[in-house]
Protein backbone atom coordinates (compact mmCIF):
# COMPACT_ATOMS: atom_id res chain seq x y z
CA UNK A 1 0.00 0.00 0.00
CA UNK A 2 1.34 3.44 -0.81
CA UNK A 3 -0.32 6.20 1.10
CA UNK A 4 -0.43 9.92 0.69
CA UNK A 5 0.87 12.50 3.13
CA UNK A 6 -1.17 15.69 3.35
CA UNK A 7 -0.25 18.68 5.48
CA UNK A 8 -2.97 20.96 6.86
CA UNK A 9 -1.50 24.43 7.25
CA UNK A 10 -2.51 28.09 7.36
CA UNK A 11 0.27 30.38 8.55
CA UNK A 12 -2.04 32.27 10.88
CA UNK A 13 -3.03 30.69 14.14
CA UNK A 14 -6.57 30.07 15.30
CA UNK A 15 -8.19 29.55 11.89
CA UNK A 16 -9.08 25.91 12.57
CA UNK A 17 -6.16 23.75 11.40
CA UNK A 18 -6.48 21.28 14.25
CA UNK A 19 -10.25 21.01 13.97
CA UNK A 20 -9.92 20.55 10.21
CA UNK A 21 -7.27 17.85 10.67
CA UNK A 22 -9.43 15.95 13.15
CA UNK A 23 -12.49 16.18 10.94
CA UNK A 24 -10.79 15.29 7.66
CA UNK A 25 -9.01 12.36 9.33
CA UNK A 26 -12.26 11.12 10.85
CA UNK A 27 -14.15 11.73 7.61
CA UNK A 28 -11.67 9.64 5.63
CA UNK A 29 -11.73 6.90 8.27
CA UNK A 30 -15.56 6.88 8.16
CA UNK A 31 -15.20 6.15 4.45
CA UNK A 32 -13.25 3.03 5.35
CA UNK A 33 -9.70 4.25 4.85
CA UNK A 34 -6.72 3.60 7.09
CA UNK A 35 -5.64 7.00 8.38
CA UNK A 36 -2.91 8.34 10.66
CA UNK A 37 -3.05 11.90 11.94
CA UNK A 38 0.15 13.41 13.29
CA UNK A 39 0.26 16.42 15.58
CA UNK A 40 3.48 18.32 14.85
CA UNK A 41 2.66 21.24 17.12
CA UNK A 42 5.31 20.19 19.63
CA UNK A 43 4.93 22.02 22.93
CA UNK A 44 1.37 23.17 22.18
CA UNK A 45 -0.46 19.97 21.42
CA UNK A 46 -4.20 20.15 20.84
CA UNK A 47 -5.17 17.42 18.43
CA UNK A 48 -5.45 14.83 21.19
CA UNK A 49 -8.00 17.02 23.00
CA UNK A 50 -10.05 17.61 19.85
CA UNK A 51 -10.07 13.84 19.24
CA UNK A 52 -10.93 13.13 22.89
CA UNK A 53 -7.82 11.00 23.37
CA UNK A 54 -5.79 13.03 25.86
CA UNK A 55 -6.05 10.41 28.61
CA UNK A 56 -4.55 7.64 26.52
CA UNK A 57 -1.20 9.18 25.65
CA UNK A 58 1.84 7.16 26.72
CA UNK A 59 4.34 7.69 23.92
CA UNK A 60 4.50 10.60 21.49
CA UNK A 61 6.05 11.76 18.20
CA UNK A 62 9.46 12.54 19.69
CA UNK A 63 9.62 9.12 21.37
CA UNK A 64 9.09 7.58 17.93
CA UNK A 65 11.66 9.80 16.23
CA UNK A 66 14.25 9.28 18.95
CA UNK A 67 13.54 5.54 18.70
CA UNK A 68 12.41 5.01 22.24
CA UNK A 69 9.41 3.11 20.90
CA UNK A 70 7.96 1.66 17.69
CA UNK A 71 5.56 3.93 15.76
CA UNK A 72 2.73 1.49 16.47
CA UNK A 73 3.22 1.98 20.23
CA UNK A 74 2.71 5.73 19.94
CA UNK A 75 -0.34 5.46 17.69
CA UNK A 76 -3.56 5.89 19.65
CA UNK A 77 -6.67 4.39 18.14
CA UNK A 78 -9.78 6.50 17.70
CA UNK A 79 -12.56 6.20 20.32
CA UNK A 80 -15.04 4.95 17.74
CA UNK A 81 -12.82 2.03 16.74
CA UNK A 82 -12.29 3.39 13.25
CA UNK A 83 -9.04 2.69 11.37
CA UNK A 84 -7.87 6.07 12.59
CA UNK A 85 -4.73 6.58 14.64
CA UNK A 86 -3.24 9.64 16.30
CA UNK A 87 0.45 10.26 16.91
CA UNK A 88 0.41 13.04 19.52
CA UNK A 89 3.02 15.71 20.03
CA UNK A 90 4.94 15.96 23.30
CA UNK A 91 3.96 18.89 25.46
CA UNK A 92 7.29 19.27 27.23
CA UNK A 93 9.67 19.68 24.29
CA UNK A 94 10.09 22.27 21.55
CA UNK A 95 10.01 22.29 17.74
CA UNK A 96 13.78 21.96 17.32
CA UNK A 97 13.92 18.46 18.77
CA UNK A 98 12.90 16.87 15.45
CA UNK A 99 14.30 17.45 11.98
CA UNK A 100 12.41 17.49 8.70
CA UNK A 101 14.35 14.42 7.49
CA UNK A 102 13.29 12.43 10.53
CA UNK A 103 9.64 13.39 10.08
CA UNK A 104 9.79 12.62 6.33
CA UNK A 105 11.29 9.23 7.07
CA UNK A 106 8.49 8.45 9.54
CA UNK A 107 5.85 9.47 7.01
CA UNK A 108 7.41 7.31 4.27
CA UNK A 109 7.40 4.41 6.71
CA UNK A 110 3.74 4.98 7.61
CA UNK A 111 2.76 5.31 3.94
CA UNK A 112 3.54 1.64 3.50
CA UNK A 113 0.73 0.62 5.84
CA UNK A 114 -1.77 3.48 5.75
CA UNK A 115 -3.66 5.26 2.98
CA UNK A 116 -3.67 8.78 4.37
CA UNK A 117 -1.16 10.45 6.67
CA UNK A 118 -2.47 13.84 7.72
CA UNK A 119 -0.10 16.27 9.39
CA UNK A 120 -1.43 19.02 11.63
CA UNK A 121 1.02 21.87 11.06
CA UNK A 122 1.79 24.41 13.77
CA UNK A 123 1.02 28.10 13.20
CA UNK A 124 3.82 30.33 11.95
CA UNK A 125 6.43 29.72 9.29
CA UNK A 126 9.37 28.65 11.45
CA UNK A 127 10.97 25.29 12.18
CA UNK A 128 7.76 23.42 13.00
CA UNK A 129 6.13 24.58 9.78
CA UNK A 130 9.18 23.70 7.69
CA UNK A 131 9.40 20.23 9.19
CA UNK A 132 5.72 19.61 8.49
CA UNK A 133 5.68 20.79 4.87
CA UNK A 134 8.90 19.00 3.95
CA UNK A 135 7.37 15.70 5.03
CA UNK A 136 4.22 16.15 2.91
CA UNK A 137 3.57 15.80 -0.76
CA UNK A 138 0.21 17.58 -0.78
CA UNK A 139 -1.09 20.52 1.18
CA UNK A 140 -4.44 21.88 2.25
CA UNK A 141 -4.54 25.52 3.31
CA UNK A 142 -7.10 26.60 5.85
CA UNK A 143 -8.14 30.22 5.95
CA UNK A 144 -10.99 32.30 7.29
CA UNK A 145 -12.71 35.11 5.39
CA UNK A 146 -10.54 37.76 7.02
CA UNK A 147 -7.91 39.90 5.34
CA UNK A 148 -5.22 38.90 7.83
CA UNK A 149 -5.80 35.16 7.42
CA UNK A 150 -5.88 35.50 3.63
CA UNK A 151 -2.61 37.45 3.66
CA UNK A 152 -0.92 34.73 5.71
CA UNK A 153 -2.35 32.03 3.46
CA UNK A 154 -0.86 33.87 0.48
CA UNK A 155 2.55 33.85 2.13
CA UNK A 156 2.24 30.16 2.95
CA UNK A 157 1.29 29.30 -0.63
CA UNK A 158 4.47 31.03 -1.77
CA UNK A 159 6.55 29.07 0.74
CA UNK A 160 4.89 25.80 -0.26
CA UNK A 161 5.66 26.61 -3.88
CA UNK A 162 9.31 27.17 -3.00
CA UNK A 163 9.30 23.86 -1.09
CA UNK A 164 7.97 22.00 -4.15
CA UNK A 165 4.28 21.62 -3.26
CA UNK A 166 2.75 23.18 -6.34
CA UNK A 167 -1.02 22.65 -6.11
CA UNK A 168 -2.23 23.31 -2.59
CA UNK A 169 -5.99 23.33 -2.10
CA UNK A 170 -8.02 25.72 -0.04
CA UNK A 171 -10.58 25.36 2.73
CA UNK A 172 -12.40 28.53 3.74
CA UNK A 173 -13.50 28.05 7.31
CA UNK A 174 -16.00 29.95 9.46
CA UNK A 175 -18.01 31.57 6.70
CA UNK A 176 -20.89 33.70 7.98
CA UNK A 177 -23.48 33.34 5.21
CA UNK A 178 -25.48 36.29 6.50
CA UNK A 179 -22.51 38.65 6.47
CA UNK A 180 -21.47 37.46 3.02
CA UNK A 181 -25.01 38.05 1.73
CA UNK A 182 -24.90 41.59 3.11
CA UNK A 183 -21.49 42.17 1.55
CA UNK A 184 -19.78 42.70 4.89
CA UNK A 185 -17.49 39.69 4.61
CA UNK A 186 -14.99 38.55 2.01
CA UNK A 187 -16.72 35.99 -0.13
CA UNK A 188 -15.36 32.91 -1.84
CA UNK A 189 -14.60 34.73 -5.08
CA UNK A 190 -12.67 37.53 -3.37
CA UNK A 191 -10.43 35.02 -1.65
CA UNK A 192 -9.87 32.87 -4.73
CA UNK A 193 -9.09 36.04 -6.64
CA UNK A 194 -6.21 36.83 -4.28
CA UNK A 195 -4.90 33.32 -3.67
CA UNK A 196 -5.46 31.86 -7.15
CA UNK A 197 -5.72 28.24 -5.98
CA UNK A 198 -8.49 25.63 -6.11
CA UNK A 199 -11.08 25.40 -3.37
CA UNK A 200 -11.66 22.00 -1.79
CA UNK A 201 -14.32 23.07 0.67
CA UNK A 202 -16.33 25.86 2.28
CA UNK A 203 -17.19 25.41 5.95
CA UNK A 204 -19.84 27.62 7.57
CA UNK A 205 -19.46 28.87 11.11
CA UNK A 206 -21.23 26.50 13.47
CA UNK A 207 -21.65 26.42 17.24
CA UNK A 208 -21.62 22.65 17.10
CA UNK A 209 -17.88 22.73 16.32
CA UNK A 210 -17.27 24.25 19.74
CA UNK A 211 -19.43 21.76 21.61
CA UNK A 212 -18.05 18.78 19.72
CA UNK A 213 -14.47 19.94 20.32
CA UNK A 214 -15.17 20.17 24.02
CA UNK A 215 -16.68 16.69 23.97
CA UNK A 216 -13.75 15.29 22.01
CA UNK A 217 -15.94 14.05 19.16
CA UNK A 218 -15.18 15.59 15.76
CA UNK A 219 -18.22 17.32 14.29
CA UNK A 220 -18.03 15.21 11.13
CA UNK A 221 -19.76 12.42 13.09
CA UNK A 222 -22.83 14.67 13.17
CA UNK A 223 -24.02 14.59 9.57
CA UNK A 224 -26.92 16.88 10.39
CA UNK A 225 -24.71 19.80 11.26
CA UNK A 226 -23.81 22.18 8.46
CA UNK A 227 -20.10 22.10 9.30
CA UNK A 228 -20.06 18.31 9.78
CA UNK A 229 -21.64 17.82 6.35
CA UNK A 230 -19.14 20.27 4.86
CA UNK A 231 -16.17 18.37 6.35
CA UNK A 232 -17.68 15.12 5.13
CA UNK A 233 -17.84 16.49 1.60
CA UNK A 234 -14.21 17.66 1.89
CA UNK A 235 -13.17 14.14 2.93
CA UNK A 236 -15.01 12.82 -0.13
CA UNK A 237 -13.20 15.27 -2.41
CA UNK A 238 -9.82 14.27 -0.97
CA UNK A 239 -10.88 10.68 -1.60
CA UNK A 240 -11.29 11.57 -5.28
CA UNK A 241 -15.07 11.85 -5.44
CA UNK A 242 -16.53 14.53 -7.64
CA UNK A 243 -18.70 16.53 -5.23
CA UNK A 244 -19.68 20.04 -6.32
CA UNK A 245 -18.70 22.92 -4.03
CA UNK A 246 -21.73 24.15 -2.06
CA UNK A 247 -21.89 27.70 -0.84
CA UNK A 248 -23.15 27.93 2.75
CA UNK A 249 -26.72 29.25 2.83
CA UNK A 250 -28.00 31.64 5.42
CA UNK A 251 -30.70 30.41 7.77
CA UNK A 252 -34.22 30.45 6.44
CA UNK A 253 -36.79 32.86 7.79
CA UNK A 254 -38.60 30.07 9.65
CA UNK A 255 -35.39 28.98 11.40
CA UNK A 256 -34.70 32.55 12.43
CA UNK A 257 -38.17 32.72 14.01
CA UNK A 258 -37.52 29.41 15.75
CA UNK A 259 -34.18 30.67 16.98
CA UNK A 260 -35.84 33.83 18.24
CA UNK A 261 -38.42 31.95 20.30
CA UNK A 262 -35.80 29.44 21.47
CA UNK A 263 -36.82 26.27 19.69
CA UNK A 264 -33.92 26.16 17.27
CA UNK A 265 -33.46 22.60 16.10
CA UNK A 266 -32.04 23.58 12.77
CA UNK A 267 -28.52 22.81 11.67
CA UNK A 268 -27.43 26.37 11.30
CA UNK A 269 -26.79 28.93 13.96
CA UNK A 270 -24.16 31.56 13.99
CA UNK A 271 -22.23 33.09 16.82
CA UNK B 1 23.32 66.57 -34.92
CA UNK B 2 23.60 65.70 -38.57
CA UNK B 3 26.54 66.59 -40.71
CA UNK B 4 27.23 65.78 -44.36
CA UNK B 5 30.59 65.60 -46.07
CA UNK B 6 30.96 64.27 -49.58
CA UNK B 7 31.98 60.82 -48.51
CA UNK B 8 30.83 60.88 -44.93
CA UNK B 9 27.62 61.32 -42.98
CA UNK B 10 27.72 61.75 -39.21
CA UNK B 11 24.64 61.33 -37.05
CA UNK B 12 24.69 61.84 -33.32
CA UNK B 13 21.88 60.75 -31.03
CA UNK B 14 22.58 61.21 -27.35
CA UNK B 15 25.93 59.63 -26.71
CA UNK B 16 25.71 57.42 -29.80
CA UNK B 17 27.53 58.78 -32.84
CA UNK B 18 27.27 57.00 -36.17
CA UNK B 19 29.64 57.54 -39.07
CA UNK B 20 28.13 56.39 -42.34
CA UNK B 21 30.59 56.03 -45.20
CA UNK B 22 29.51 56.67 -48.77
CA UNK B 23 29.68 53.56 -50.94
CA UNK B 24 31.20 55.37 -53.92
CA UNK B 25 34.03 57.43 -52.41
CA UNK B 26 37.53 55.98 -52.63
CA UNK B 27 39.18 55.06 -49.36
CA UNK B 28 41.73 57.89 -49.52
CA UNK B 29 38.97 60.49 -49.79
CA UNK B 30 37.15 58.87 -46.91
CA UNK B 31 40.20 59.02 -44.65
CA UNK B 32 40.82 62.64 -45.59
CA UNK B 33 37.21 63.59 -44.94
CA UNK B 34 37.18 61.84 -41.58
CA UNK B 35 40.34 63.65 -40.54
CA UNK B 36 39.05 67.02 -41.67
CA UNK B 37 35.71 66.50 -40.07
CA UNK B 38 37.16 65.55 -36.70
CA UNK B 39 39.58 68.45 -36.70
CA UNK B 40 36.78 70.94 -37.32
CA UNK B 41 34.31 69.45 -34.89
CA UNK B 42 36.48 68.12 -32.10
CA UNK B 43 34.39 69.91 -29.46
CA UNK B 44 31.40 67.71 -30.27
CA UNK B 45 33.19 64.55 -29.23
CA UNK B 46 33.43 64.87 -25.48
CA UNK B 47 31.76 61.63 -24.52
CA UNK B 48 29.89 58.70 -26.05
CA UNK B 49 30.68 55.82 -28.32
CA UNK B 50 31.08 55.71 -32.05
CA UNK B 51 29.77 53.18 -34.49
CA UNK B 52 30.77 53.07 -38.12
CA UNK B 53 28.38 52.06 -40.86
CA UNK B 54 30.41 50.95 -43.86
CA UNK B 55 27.42 50.69 -46.15
CA UNK B 56 27.52 48.10 -48.89
CA UNK B 57 31.17 48.44 -49.59
CA UNK B 58 33.74 45.68 -49.12
CA UNK B 59 36.59 47.11 -47.05
CA UNK B 60 39.84 45.33 -46.48
CA UNK B 61 40.73 44.64 -42.89
CA UNK B 62 43.65 47.06 -42.85
CA UNK B 63 41.43 49.76 -44.34
CA UNK B 64 38.92 49.28 -41.52
CA UNK B 65 41.75 49.46 -39.01
CA UNK B 66 43.02 52.69 -40.59
CA UNK B 67 39.58 54.32 -40.23
CA UNK B 68 39.20 53.08 -36.70
CA UNK B 69 42.64 54.28 -35.59
CA UNK B 70 42.11 57.66 -37.20
CA UNK B 71 38.80 58.20 -35.40
CA UNK B 72 40.18 56.97 -32.08
CA UNK B 73 43.18 59.28 -32.21
CA UNK B 74 41.41 62.37 -33.50
CA UNK B 75 38.27 62.21 -31.37
CA UNK B 76 39.58 60.59 -28.21
CA UNK B 77 36.59 58.24 -28.22
CA UNK B 78 36.50 54.52 -28.88
CA UNK B 79 34.85 52.86 -31.85
CA UNK B 80 32.42 50.38 -30.33
CA UNK B 81 31.16 48.60 -33.43
CA UNK B 82 31.10 48.33 -37.19
CA UNK B 83 27.81 47.86 -38.96
CA UNK B 84 26.88 47.30 -42.57
CA UNK B 85 23.76 47.56 -44.67
CA UNK B 86 24.44 44.40 -46.63
CA UNK B 87 24.66 40.92 -45.20
CA UNK B 88 28.15 40.41 -46.52
CA UNK B 89 30.33 42.54 -44.42
CA UNK B 90 33.51 44.39 -44.41
CA UNK B 91 35.77 42.32 -46.56
CA UNK B 92 36.30 42.03 -50.27
CA UNK B 93 36.73 38.37 -51.16
CA UNK B 94 38.53 39.47 -54.33
CA UNK B 95 41.25 41.17 -52.33
CA UNK B 96 41.94 38.63 -49.65
CA UNK B 97 41.28 34.92 -49.54
CA UNK B 98 42.49 34.22 -46.03
CA UNK B 99 39.58 32.69 -44.05
CA UNK B 100 41.21 33.58 -40.73
CA UNK B 101 41.08 37.27 -41.63
CA UNK B 102 37.47 36.96 -42.68
CA UNK B 103 36.75 35.46 -39.29
CA UNK B 104 38.46 38.33 -37.53
CA UNK B 105 36.46 41.04 -39.22
CA UNK B 106 33.22 39.15 -38.74
CA UNK B 107 33.89 39.15 -35.03
CA UNK B 108 34.14 42.92 -35.08
CA UNK B 109 30.86 43.15 -36.92
CA UNK B 110 27.83 43.26 -34.71
CA UNK B 111 24.35 43.15 -36.17
CA UNK B 112 22.39 46.29 -35.33
CA UNK B 113 19.48 44.34 -33.91
CA UNK B 114 21.41 42.68 -31.14
CA UNK B 115 19.99 44.84 -28.37
CA UNK B 116 16.36 44.45 -29.22
CA UNK B 117 15.78 40.92 -28.06
CA UNK B 118 14.03 40.60 -24.73
CA UNK B 119 15.22 37.74 -22.67
CA UNK B 120 12.27 35.67 -21.60
CA UNK B 121 12.92 33.35 -18.80
CA UNK B 122 10.98 31.53 -16.21
CA UNK B 123 13.61 30.11 -14.00
CA UNK B 124 12.19 28.52 -10.87
CA UNK B 125 15.45 29.23 -9.08
CA UNK B 126 15.16 32.91 -9.77
CA UNK B 127 12.34 33.44 -7.31
CA UNK B 128 11.88 32.03 -3.91
CA UNK B 129 9.84 32.66 -0.84
CA UNK B 130 12.63 34.10 1.19
CA UNK B 131 15.93 34.61 -0.49
CA UNK B 132 16.78 37.49 -2.74
CA UNK B 133 16.40 36.51 -6.36
CA UNK B 134 18.98 38.22 -8.48
CA UNK B 135 19.65 36.68 -11.85
CA UNK B 136 23.21 36.29 -13.07
CA UNK B 137 24.92 38.68 -10.71
CA UNK B 138 28.03 38.80 -12.89
CA UNK B 139 26.19 39.88 -16.03
CA UNK B 140 24.55 43.22 -15.47
CA UNK B 141 22.05 43.81 -18.25
CA UNK B 142 22.01 47.22 -19.86
CA UNK B 143 19.04 49.12 -18.46
CA UNK B 144 15.87 48.51 -20.37
CA UNK B 145 17.31 45.67 -22.37
CA UNK B 146 16.79 42.42 -20.50
CA UNK B 147 13.43 41.40 -19.09
CA UNK B 148 12.22 38.87 -16.58
CA UNK B 149 8.85 37.31 -17.40
CA UNK B 150 6.85 35.94 -14.47
CA UNK B 151 3.68 33.97 -15.11
CA UNK B 152 2.67 32.99 -11.58
CA UNK B 153 1.23 35.34 -8.95
CA UNK B 154 3.77 37.21 -6.83
CA UNK B 155 2.68 36.29 -3.36
CA UNK B 156 3.07 37.89 0.03
CA UNK B 157 6.67 37.68 1.19
CA UNK B 158 8.07 37.14 -2.29
CA UNK B 159 11.01 39.36 -3.21
CA UNK B 160 12.02 39.87 -6.82
CA UNK B 161 15.15 41.86 -7.47
CA UNK B 162 16.18 42.12 -11.10
CA UNK B 163 18.46 44.62 -12.84
CA UNK B 164 16.37 44.72 -16.06
CA UNK B 165 12.63 45.02 -16.72
CA UNK B 166 10.11 42.87 -14.88
CA UNK B 167 6.88 41.72 -16.52
CA UNK B 168 4.32 39.92 -14.35
CA UNK B 169 1.49 38.19 -16.21
CA UNK B 170 -0.46 37.70 -12.98
CA UNK B 171 -1.35 39.57 -9.82
CA UNK B 172 1.14 41.12 -7.43
CA UNK B 173 -0.37 40.44 -4.03
CA UNK B 174 -0.05 42.60 -0.92
CA UNK B 175 3.24 41.91 0.84
CA UNK B 176 5.13 41.05 -2.36
CA UNK B 177 8.07 43.27 -3.34
CA UNK B 178 9.47 43.86 -6.81
CA UNK B 179 12.65 45.82 -7.43
CA UNK B 180 13.59 46.34 -11.08
CA UNK B 181 16.41 48.30 -12.68
CA UNK B 182 14.08 49.11 -15.58
CA UNK B 183 10.32 49.19 -15.99
CA UNK B 184 7.72 47.05 -14.24
CA UNK B 185 4.62 45.90 -16.12
CA UNK B 186 1.86 44.07 -14.28
CA UNK B 187 -0.79 42.38 -16.42
CA UNK B 188 -3.05 41.98 -13.42
CA UNK B 189 -3.84 43.62 -10.12
CA UNK B 190 -0.96 45.43 -8.49
CA UNK B 191 -1.42 45.42 -4.72
CA UNK B 192 2.16 44.82 -3.61
CA UNK B 193 5.17 47.09 -3.55
CA UNK B 194 6.97 48.01 -6.77
CA UNK B 195 10.19 49.95 -7.17
CA UNK B 196 11.03 50.62 -10.81
CA UNK B 197 14.32 52.14 -11.92
CA UNK B 198 16.06 50.90 -8.80
CA UNK B 199 18.33 52.39 -7.61
CA UNK B 200 18.45 55.48 -9.81
CA UNK B 201 16.82 55.40 -13.25
CA UNK B 202 14.29 58.24 -13.52
CA UNK B 203 13.17 57.08 -16.97
CA UNK B 204 11.54 53.95 -15.54
CA UNK B 205 7.75 53.55 -15.37
CA UNK B 206 5.32 51.19 -13.70
CA UNK B 207 2.22 50.04 -15.57
CA UNK B 208 -0.60 47.87 -14.24
CA UNK B 209 -3.99 46.75 -15.53
CA UNK B 210 -5.44 47.58 -12.13
CA UNK B 211 -3.29 49.73 -9.89
CA UNK B 212 -4.46 49.21 -6.32
CA UNK B 213 -1.49 50.24 -4.25
CA UNK B 214 -0.91 53.47 -2.40
CA UNK B 215 2.88 53.31 -2.41
CA UNK B 216 5.02 53.38 -5.55
CA UNK B 217 8.73 54.03 -5.96
CA UNK B 218 10.55 55.15 -9.07
CA UNK B 219 14.30 55.78 -8.99
CA UNK B 220 14.95 57.32 -5.58
CA UNK B 221 11.49 58.89 -5.22
CA UNK B 222 8.71 57.36 -3.13
CA UNK B 223 5.12 58.26 -3.90
CA UNK B 224 2.14 57.70 -1.63
CA UNK B 225 -1.55 58.41 -2.04
CA UNK B 226 -4.63 58.19 0.13
CA UNK B 227 -6.90 56.86 -2.60
CA UNK B 228 -9.24 54.09 -1.52
CA UNK B 229 -8.56 50.92 -3.50
CA UNK B 230 -10.80 48.59 -1.53
CA UNK B 231 -13.54 48.49 -4.17
CA UNK B 232 -11.84 48.37 -7.56
CA UNK B 233 -13.93 48.21 -10.69
CA UNK B 234 -12.73 44.83 -11.89
CA UNK B 235 -15.35 44.53 -14.59
CA UNK B 236 -13.83 47.55 -16.32
CA UNK B 237 -10.38 48.19 -14.92
CA UNK B 238 -8.43 51.24 -16.03
CA UNK B 239 -4.81 50.49 -16.84
CA UNK B 240 -2.56 53.00 -15.14
CA UNK B 241 0.96 54.21 -15.64
CA UNK B 242 3.21 55.70 -12.97
CA UNK B 243 6.10 57.92 -13.99
CA UNK B 244 8.38 60.62 -12.65
CA UNK B 245 7.66 64.23 -13.45
CA UNK B 246 9.28 67.23 -11.75
CA UNK B 247 10.73 64.96 -9.07
CA UNK B 248 7.40 63.42 -8.06
CA UNK B 249 5.58 60.23 -8.88
CA UNK B 250 2.51 60.78 -11.08
CA UNK B 251 -0.14 58.23 -11.98
CA UNK B 252 -2.24 58.61 -15.12
CA UNK B 253 -4.57 56.37 -17.11
CA UNK B 254 -2.47 54.39 -19.54
CA UNK B 255 -3.95 54.42 -22.98
CA UNK B 256 -1.36 52.31 -24.70
CA UNK B 257 0.57 54.91 -26.67
CA UNK B 258 3.69 55.05 -24.64
CA UNK B 259 4.86 58.56 -25.37
CA UNK B 260 1.50 60.25 -24.99
CA UNK B 261 0.95 59.89 -21.26
CA UNK B 262 0.79 63.15 -19.40
CA UNK B 263 -0.91 64.87 -16.51
CA UNK B 264 -2.20 62.45 -13.95
CA UNK B 265 -2.58 62.61 -10.21
CA UNK B 266 0.40 63.15 -8.02
CA UNK B 267 1.54 60.52 -5.51
CA UNK B 268 3.01 62.85 -2.90
CA UNK B 269 6.36 62.35 -1.41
Amino acid sequence: MTGKTIVITSGKGGVGKTTTTANIGTGLALRGHKVVIIDTDIGLRNLDVVMGLENRIVFDLVDVIEERCEPSKAMIRDKHKLDLFLIPAPQTRDKDCISSEQLSELCRQLEEDYEYIIIDCPAGIETGFKNAINAAEEAIIVTTPEVSAVRDADRVIGLLDAAGIKQPRLIINRIHPDLVAKGDMLDKDDIVDILAIDIIGLVPIDDKVITSTNQGVPVVHNKNSASGAAFNRIAGRIDGEDIPIQEPQSASFLKKIKAFVGINKGEYSHA
Amino acid sequence: MVSQQNSLQVIGRGTQITFTINDMSPIKTVLLDVEQYLEHNSSWFLEGSISINVGKRMFRKDELRQIKNLITIKSGLTVSKFTATSTQVGLDPQKTKDPAELELVNQQYQPEADHSEANQREDPNSRSGESEATLDPEVEPVKGVESLLIKTPCRSGELINYPGNVIVMADVNPGAQIYAGGDIMVYGRLRGFCHAGSPNNPEAVITALSLETNILSIASINGTSVEDHSKPNLARPTPKIAFLKRGSVFVAPYIGRFSSYDGGTIYDR
